[in-house]
């Protein structure tokens, strides 16, 4: 083999070896290829048709169960519209490559999330559901850490108007709950972000 | 963290009175953010008829509906009642349709102080919130936010706020519990908080939640001597070390002290190597316990497993003063300081050891303005702590926290009552419900 590896280096490469070598990289490409373009169909109650990247779309375990069952079909969400699905898709994107970190599970939520949830009401509420029914975890979190943060400065009364919650506490039972351990002492406003 | 004080120093002359401040200070008899005048023109009729999960029935009554079931197939697939429009729903009704389950995600992620507050909003949140599988769900959420804790003695009487920094808003805590002779904060971990003080002429030490009001005094050291303590919380074991180092006295020969709350007792460890002084300048991450010490100014590190001292041989930054020690999180380790007494250009740095290259690298830099607005004195005291990635340092005199987020690169202030008693012990504290003192 000494002698044809020395005709090589004068004849350039081994012609054997190049078709070899172009043959693994038709293989490695279409390997590439293929995993790149594999998207999931997924169909919404209004009867749009999404297609999402598997990644992406499999954020959500409600989904990739489905998908698994659907092998390649179109997969139905009948109860998700399809305006809400596009903006859940879209925090999905942002979100795919987060992996196990968690990261966002301390603390504020970072920038692009709090404006994604800058939304009125309907949208928040349906949201939450929607991410509470594909079950996206790291969605869900976000979302009622959003709704914690709107109820927070709200007293008792706002929010049983907020969630159309009957105050079912007699007087006085109410003072015995009320007069707990806690008193809430309310300062000016104490935080400032700069 | 400043555990350390003069024994005999009584509380300070500070009267509560200076402690108020602006706004309302609630008792806990009347507090009138709470009670609801709007409720004198008659409940609203709010239930939507048909609605299942009434909320005025009693929790064992009632029905719920659940959301689609989570992952199973598209045949057991059930719908919303109603067909969700792209238009405004409703509003006003939008959230009374909200499900049993995603009440409950939403609850679990409300932050400690505030699920007090809405135990009062009907009689079904009241039994949610106190409902111990709900505490366990609760309690699993990794972190609701941290708290500071500012403690301090008014002669007899100790008094406790804890400022909630996802809710902005000042707590005060009953400490009736607390023992004549708990006397300094040791700190805060994984929601237990350690005192220590001294009973008579025994140094104890007790650790409580202040959540639960639960607390114990730990057993008495082998060592009776007045010493720095620091202690550590593992919340997967469910079980807390206090170990206990040199004393303020600079007493060579005393061996560092370690409790372990599965055995409930204290073992004798190492004594550290001879050194000429050590500073009440500690923080532990990743089971090693690091110390600073003053002359010469170096960095030692005790191995908790292995139990020995060993010297780091990190050079720390020219004319450092005040150097504070902070752990981060995982296995980082912050120095933060002043460099340049009696210069005008004196500036307050952050530096990280590079556990690889045994360096501080410097990260950060408080921005001048801040610098000049915590400190105005060049050689004036602050305190500096910190928890998870987060920095706070609190300067006495003016009664100003400043908060630094390494993670964020992002520096905020805290102002409010308690910070301006200059002798209140400060520190870092998660609230949690499940953290328990035994």
């Amino acid at each position: 083999m000494a002698f044809t590896w020395s005709k090589t280096i004068y004849m350039g490469l081994d012609p054997i070896f190049l078709t070899e070598l172009s043959i693994s990289i038709i293989i490695f490409s279409t390997i590439a290829s293929s995993k790149k373009s594999r998207v999931s169909k997924i169909k919404t109650a209004d009867n749009e048709i999404f297609e999402v990247e598997e990644a992406v779309a499999t954020m959500s375990n409600t989904i990739k169960i489905m998908a698994g069952d659907c092998s390649g079909g179109v997969i139905p969400l009948n109860n998700v519209h399809s305006t809400i699905f596009a903006r859940v898709i879209e925090w999905c994107k942002k979100h795919v490559d987060d992996g196990e970190d968690l990261e966002y599970y301390k603390g504020a939520l970072k920038n692009c999330d709090a404006t994604f949830f800058e939304v009125d009401q309907a949208v928040l509420y349906h949201l939450l559901t929607t991410a509470n029914s594909l079950d996206i975890k790291p969605l869900l979190h976000q979302g009622c850490q959003r709704f914690v943060d709107m109820i927070n400065g709200k007293t008792v009364e706002e929010i049983r108007q907020l969630l159309h919650i009957k105050n079912d506490f007699t007087n006085e039972e109410e003072d015995e709950t009320r007069k707990k351990l806690w008193s809430s002492v309310v300062g000016m406003n104490s935080f400032i972000l700069l | 963290m400043d555990g350390v004080g003069e024994s005999s120093k009584s509380g300070s002359g500070v009267s509560s009175s200076q402690l108020m401040k602006n706004g309302a200070f609630c008792d806990e008899e009347s507090c009138p953010k709470q009670v609801s005048p709007i409720r004198v023109g008659g409940s609203r009729n709010t239930s939507p008829l048909g609605r299942v999960g009434s909320r005025n029935t009693s929790p064992s009554r009632q029905k719920v509906i659940k959301t689609k079931p989570r992952g199973l197939d598209e045949e057991t697939v059930a719908t919303f009642g109603k067909v969700v429009h792209p238009d405004i729903q409703m509003e006003d009704n939008i959230w009374a349709m909200l499900p049993e389950d995603l009440l409950n995600e939403i609850l679990a992620r409300v932050p400690p102080f505030m699920i007090f507050r809405l135990r009062s909003v009907c009689k079904r949140w009241n039994s949610i919130l106190q409902d111990n599988s709900f505490l366990k769900f609760h309690s699993q959420v990794p972190s609701h936010g941290p708290c500071l804790l500012t403690f301090w003695k008014n002669s007899q009487t100790p008094q406790c706020s804890i400022f909630s920094l996802p809710l902005k808003v000042w707590y005060r805590i009953p400490f009736n519990f607390l023992p004549q002779w708990a006397f300094w904060l040791v700190g805060s971990s994984g929601g237990l908080v350690c005192f220590s003080g001294l009973d008579g002429l025994t140094f104890k030490a007790l650790v409580c939640n202040p959540l639960t009001q639960t607390w114990r005094t730990l057993p008495n050291m082998n060592y009776n001597q007045q010493r720095q303590l620091i202690m550590v919380v593992d919340r997967t074991d469910k079980s807390f070390k206090v170990i206990a180092t040199s004393d303020i006295y600079g007493d060579k020969s005393l061996p560092t002290e370690v409790y372990d709350s599965k055995i409930d007792k204290w073992t004798v460890h190492q004594i550290m190597p001879a050194v000429n002084l050590c500073s009440s300048k500690m923080a532990y991450c990743d089971s090693r316990l690091y110390l600073e010490t003053l002359s010469p100014l170096g960095l030692m590190m005790y191995r908790l497993d292995s139990g020995y001292w060993e010297h780091i041989p990190a050079k720390f930054p020219r004319s450092l003063l005040d150097g504070y020690l902070v752990a981060g999180t995982q296995k980082r380790l912050f120095l933060v300081g002043r460099i340049g007494l009696y210069s005008t250009l004196q500036s307050m740095r952050i530096w990280e050891l590079d556990h690889a290259k045994i360096m501080w690298v410097e990260i950060s830099r408080m921005p001048p303005k801040y610098f000049r607005a915590l400190l105005r004195l060049s050689a004036e005291r602050f305190e500096c702590f910190g928890q998870d990635n987060l920095i706070c340092f609190t300067s006495w005199n003016q009664g100003k926290g400043l908060l630094y987020d390494v993670d964020k690169k992002l520096w905020s202030w805290i102002a409010g009552c308690a910070l301006q008693s200059y002798n209140s012990q400060v520190c870092f504290y998660e609230p949690r419900f499940d953290s328990s003192v035994h």
